[in-house]
């Protein structure tokens, strides 16, 4: 039974997904929704069963008595989300509270990436034609992509720099890390 | 229109047009530059705020206890998202390859590059997409004098916001102050909708000018007050200039306009709100399309888009719907949203189809339909089972399920807030009046 609990007050973590969707709360696996539904409609069906025979069957009381339960179940809802809420604010004040816009970057997934590209930035000039030898996930190739643009890409041969992001250094490379490095040619 | 609700609408009519202009000075080659582009909106602004009526700010009646807590719980809610949005910088995917990385282009660059050979034609990333937020943080980057993407994120918490407001003056027209409030926290509290607003991506804010244009449609078709249906399809255009999907949702509410107007309203009338409707999607996003057409740009994410080509490769795959619903009704995006929207036409089917809250109803009605249509019968299927296009694309439309719910969960009582609005229903006589 406390696992069930547990599961159900599980913070959801934010990961590169939820921008896709949010799962919400589980119990026993199973979307919590379902639950709820199914207690809904057996108040709502109990209530009109009470009401036709006792009273005068009201449609409308029975719909706003079904509406007010969901509500209640909704703002149940809200407060197990809150724990998330509450821990998505708690890690991200950590990881980015008080810190400056560099520091801030180097904690972005993936971490420590965009002291590389400040590194790279010391060492190149904004214009100067350079080509890129990567070998990056897809996430990672794009960070690189948008913390350099606009960069003067061009043929290896045409270029005034080869930058190396995880891969083999080239000889007379100023290595960032062992993997990570930039060469004039 | 109290002077919250204007300022909120201020903020989506204002981004757009700027955006707007900020397109047009790259078109004649006129480099960014903070004056250049603010210059013309101080002008505008030297001859409205004279005329705003700020004793409108002003509460008829004191809250009461709920009143204050479900105001307190926006206002958490509002700081969390803003919080959240300008703790960190860029962080989204379709931000880094494609709307924060365009803005970053122009920013750095002081212009859209419109030569096909330059290497970031258009910015890069999606060339189709409507330039409407890249341009938005370009701004925000000219204004602060530097590439700042944290800060830049201030724009989607502000949107957030609007929503808020216009959200809750849309129920307020109507209902009590406790329901608007109370509606507008639920409003704050879908949990994808919240965490959209703290990211940097288009779906939210193009539901956020769908939720405006109809909510101004429907202000229309209740008064017959032509600056409401002016207002909407200005901010109807604008959301085209947001994302694509944003036509679609032009055509809606055109389809909407049509089907409000009785068989006995005069045929001249009904020209003249036509006109009124097309005028500003033709002045606003005709530049656009035709910019589109001349560099051969398609629509959506296929940069080979063609309608014979869609015809050619339709499919059929009605398994998607069971996914859809599956998303709607039991994932977490939109806590208990859609069941509450099925009781609401369940029990209230008659209240709904004979007063104008149909139209509101038929806004998304036909959006999920034309969603739906796109998982069914074209390539998007595989999107809908790899599960990255549903909810984002529901996204548009959920501020509209819950205002039809709010609207009709208690309707026109008479109180405080009514009684004010005594002056807003002689308008409202007056130009129905002029209607016939």
């Amino acid at each position: 039974m406390s696992d069930l609990w547990a599961e159900l007050f599980q913070v959801e973590p934010l990961l590169p997904r939820t921008v896709n969707n949010i799962t919400g709360p589980l119990l026993d696996g199973n979307p919590v929704n379902i639950i709820i539904y199914l207690l809904v409609g057996l108040f709502i069906a109990g209530y009109a069963y009470v009401l036709w025979f006792k009273y005068k069957l009201n449609w409308e009381k029975v719909g706003r008595a079904g509406i007010l339960t969901l509500l209640l179940f909704w703002i149940i809802l809200e407060i197990i989300r809150s724990f998330s809420y509450l821990a998505y604010f708690s890690e991200d004040r950590d990881k980015f509270g008080g810190k400056t816009l560099a520091q801030k970057r180097s904690q972005v997934p993936p971490v420590g990436f965009y002291s590389f590209v400040e590194f790279v930035e010391a060492q190149v000039p904004r214009s100067a034609p350079v080509s890129v030898r990567m070998d990056l996930d897809q996430y990672s190739g794009m960070m690189w992509n948008y913390y350099t643009a606009p960069l003067n890409q061009t043929a290896e041969a045409d270029a005034e720099y080869i930058i190396g992001l995880n891969v083999e250094p080239i000889t007379g490379a100023e290595l960032f890390v062992e993997t990570y490095w930039v060469a004039k040619r | 229109m109290k002077l919250l609700e204007k300022i909120a609408v201020g903020y989506l009519v204002g981004t757009g047009l700027m955006t707007l202009q900020m397109f047009c000075y790259s078109l004649l080659g006129i480099k960014f530059n903070l004056w250049g582009i603010l210059l013309p909106w101080v002008a505008v602004l030297g001859l409205m705020i004279p005329r705003l009526d700020y004793n409108n700010l002003r509460l008829k009646s004191r809250l009461n206890f709920w009143e204050w807590l479900l105001t307190g719980a926006i206002g958490l809610k509002v700081l969390y998202v803003f919080y959240e949005a300008l703790v960190k910088p860029v962080v989204g995917w379709d931000a880094l390859w494609n709307f924060s990385l365009r803005a970053k282009i122009f920013y750095f660059l002081g212009r859209i590059p419109l030569d096909r050979a330059h290497p970031y034609f258009l910015g890069g990333g999606m060339k189709q997409y409507p330039l409407h937020l890249p341009l938005l943080e370009t701004f925000t980057y000219i204004l602060q004098g530097g590439w700042n993407d944290a800060l830049m994120k201030i724009i989607f918490p502000l949107y957030f916001l609007s929503m808020l407001v216009i959200f809750y003056y849309a129920l307020r027209r109507e209902q009590s102050r406790l329901v608007s409030l109370f509606f507008t926290f639920l409003l704050s509290t879908l949990p994808l909708l919240v965490y959209h607003a703290t990211i940097e991506y288009a779906d939210f804010v193009v539901g956020v000018y769908f939720l405006a244009a109809v909510v101004y449609l429907y202000q229309f078709i209740r008064t017959k007050d032509t600056k409401m249906l002016i207002l909407s399809a200005v901010l109807a255009a604008l959301g085209a200039w947001v994302k694509d999907e944003g036509m679609i949702f032009y055509f809606i509410g055109f389809l909407l306009l049509v089907s409000s107007l009785k068989p006995a309203t005069k045929v001249a009338v009904k020209i003249r709100y036509g006109f009124y409707y097309l005028v500003p999607f033709i002045l606003l996003v005709g530049p656009w399309i035709i910019f589109k057409q001349v560099f051969g740009l398609s629509v959506g994410n296929e940069p080979t888009f063609s309608l014979a080509g869609m015809i050619s490769g339709f499919t059929f795959h009605p398994e998607t719907i069971p996914k859809v619903l599956e998303k709607m009704f039991l994932s977490g995006n939109w806590h208990l949203l859609f069941g509450l929207w099925v009781l609401v036409i369940i029990f209230y089917f008659k209240k709904i189809f004979t007063t104008e809250k149909k139209y509101i109803l038929w806004s998304t009605v036909l959006a999920i339909l034309f969603f739906t249509f796109l998982y069914v019968f074209t390539y998007n299927w595989t999107m809908v089972f790899s599960g990255i296009i549903v909810n984002r694309n529901f996204l548009t439309l959920v501020p509209l399920v819950l205002l039809l719910c709010g609207l009709i969960f208690k309707e026109d009582k008479t109180d405080v807030g009514n009684a004010d609005r005594a002056p807003e229903r002689a308008r409202s006589a007056k130009s129905k009046k002029a209607h016939k």
